[in-house]
């Protein structure tokens, strides 16, 4: 469906998401409750138009790609250039920048063992931020120590606020940085890491630095426009933004790309091989290509590009921001419940985690699912920011584009029941 | 999933049984629950039967994961157990003595958090 960028309603666009009119918990004699989907940070729910162009792609033109010389061969091939275009423009880049993996975490993994092992070395340091999800963490943990290089993390306030002044004293401090490993959007607190603003601190000592941006959290929710953002590398999962699971990839500087080794080798990415050596691919698609596409995914990818396009990101991120508004709003009137990282809309994108005194998360969530709302409870794949602040648990609302203030009511409602069950 | 809190359950979880540590265990052991963060850890205290004549387990944890712990514990001392016995309950004990016909997958960790303590027990006893 084709909507009016003016007119952006989430009751409609909810209409293009076959699985929201599911019933939760319906039995043979119950209808079973509205699903209120709140937990998009984990994964989001896919259109009509994602389920149907991979179903097409199948139906229609599957066959291997860069092989034969027959209509399927071809049609399946042009399908393969044509998503890479659609996806990379969306991110404000070119195909030759696009390195396709299963996901956030394999990018990073990819980038760790290209880049990461051809120029981290002894002394170096490393910097994340306490906030990273491990995806972004554990790689460069291993390789610092396998290295003997440092891995420093910025500060991170229970409110989701870097500490630059701890930042600039290690940019100071420190002989070597050569990576800065930061998540644009915490998918814990919600914040937004002020990009621009790091890496021109960390560029005025450290020139050659380079920069990796975990973008998992931010692709869903606000525009990402690689041709003005300082960025070396750029990380990002298709199912987190309308897309199918399994298909991701990083954004590489295709000057930086073509000076990496690959860090798969074999079928596909190859210019000559012969018995004593092997060189690879001229083109930088094809370089990084190793072994069969998954062609269906990205053709899925794309079609959910297209979809976000279509709603256009500025419509998207505002409405991300007026959930969060509400949300906040409606939770400060639960004593009980204790928000995680900023308290106002300012600096957020579209996650709102909290902690219920006396009742743990897991709990928590599993009365909200009696009501039909599904909500992420855990430590999110951010163990050392829970470690810091001592949270066992804690419970995350996440939004996107077909979520609604009813949805919020719907966990509002749900979580006042919490209070009933057990009995304080 | 109404049901899953039921007033046993809530009951236990609000007034647990044998929390608490041992001043002289015969053995410790805990156990962790990665994906909520939960940890139970358990003194065990062994008569020369190697039989568990006293037990008392801490943590913090859900309100399934504190009801199982406060079930099984009394149910092992009841018994009379061993290690060997205890390490050897089953889910569906666990299932039995909370009351509950069945539980999601997702909460099964929560529910046998416990008994992968005193199965640890059992290896370092």
């Amino acid at each position: 469906m084709v909507y009016n960028r003016l007119m952006f309603s989430p009751h409609q666009i909810s209409q293009d998401f076959p699985i929201l009119r599911k019933r939760i918990h319906a039995t043979g004699t119950g209808t079973g409750k509205r699903l209120a989907y709140l937990d998009n940070a984990a994964t989001s729910q896919k259109p009509q138009a994602v389920i149907d162009a991979i179903s097409n792609y199948y139906q229609n033109h599957n066959a291997n790609v860069h092989r034969g010389v027959h209509q399927l061969g071809d049609e399946s091939t042009k399908l393969f250039h044509e998503s890479r275009k659609v996806i990379t423009e969306f991110f404000g880049t070119t195909p030759d920048s696009l390195v396709v993996t299963r996901n956030t975490t394999e990018a990073i993994n990819v980038v760790c063992q290209s880049w990461g092992e051809a120029n981290i070395t002894e002394g170096d340091t490393i910097i994340v931020t306490e906030w990273e999800h491990h995806s972004n963490f554990v790689p460069w943990q291993r390789l610092a120590a396998r290295k003997k290089a440092e891995l420093w993390a910025i500060p991170v306030s229970q409110h989701g606020d870097l500490d630059l002044d701890a930042y600039e004293q290690k940019l100071h401090s420190a002989d070597s940085v050569k990576l800065l490993a930061i998540g644009h959007v915490s998918n814990t607190m919600g914040s937004v890491a002020p990009i621009e603003k790091l890496v021109q601190k960390l560029h005025a000592k450290h020139k050659s630095a380079k920069i990796l941006v975990d973008g998992a959290q931010a692709a869903p929710h606000m525009s990402v426009n690689l041709s003005k953002l300082p960025v070396d590398f750029y990380a990002v999962s298709a199912h987190k933004m309308l897309g199918p699971m399994g298909i991701g990839g990083v954004f590489v500087q295709p000057k930086l790309l073509e000076q990496l080794e690959p860090a798969l080798v074999g079928g596909g990415m190859i210019d000559n091989v012969s018995m004593t050596e092997t060189t690879y691919a001229e083109s930088l698609e094809d370089r990084f290509t190793a072994g069969t596409p998954d062609v269906a995914s990205l053709v899925g990818w794309a079609a959910a590009c297209s979809y976000l396009k279509n709603l256009g990101m500025a419509n998207v991120e505002k409405h991300g921001h007026e959930l969060i508004e509400y949300a906040l709003a409606e939770l400060a009137k639960i004593p009980e419940i204790q928000i995680v990282g900023p308290v106002t809309a300012e600096d957020r994108t579209s996650v709102v985690t909290f902690l219920y005194t006396g009742v743990h998360a897991h709990d928590v969530a599993q009365i909200l699912d009696s009501e039909g709302v599904a909500i992420r409870s855990g430590h999110h794949c951010t163990m050392p920011l829970h470690v810091k602040f001592g949270w066992a648990a804690t419970i995350r609302m996440s939004f996107q584009v077909y979520s609604t203030k009813e949805d919020i009511d719907q966990a509002v409602l749900a979580l006042k029941k919490v209070k009933k069950i057990f009995g304080m | 999933m109404d049901d899953l809190y039921l007033e046993t359950i809530l009951e236990e979880y609000k007034h647990p049984q044998n929390k608490g540590t041992l001043a002289e265990p015969t053995i410790s052991a805990a156990a962790k629950n990665i994906s909520c963060g939960d940890s139970v850890s358990v003194d065990l205290h062994l008569d020369a039967h190697k039989k568990i004549n006293d037990l008392k387990w801490h943590g913090d944890g859900c309100a399934i994961s504190v009801a199982s712990a406060s079930l099984v514990s009394a149910y092992v001392l009841k018994k009379k157990m061993t290690a060997a016995q205890a390490a050897d309950i089953q889910l569906a004990d666990v299932l039995d003595l909370l009351g509950l016909e069945q539980i999601t997958e997702g909460r099964e960790k929560c529910a046998m958090l416990i008994v992968s303590a005193l199965q640890q027990a059992s290896v370092i006893g």
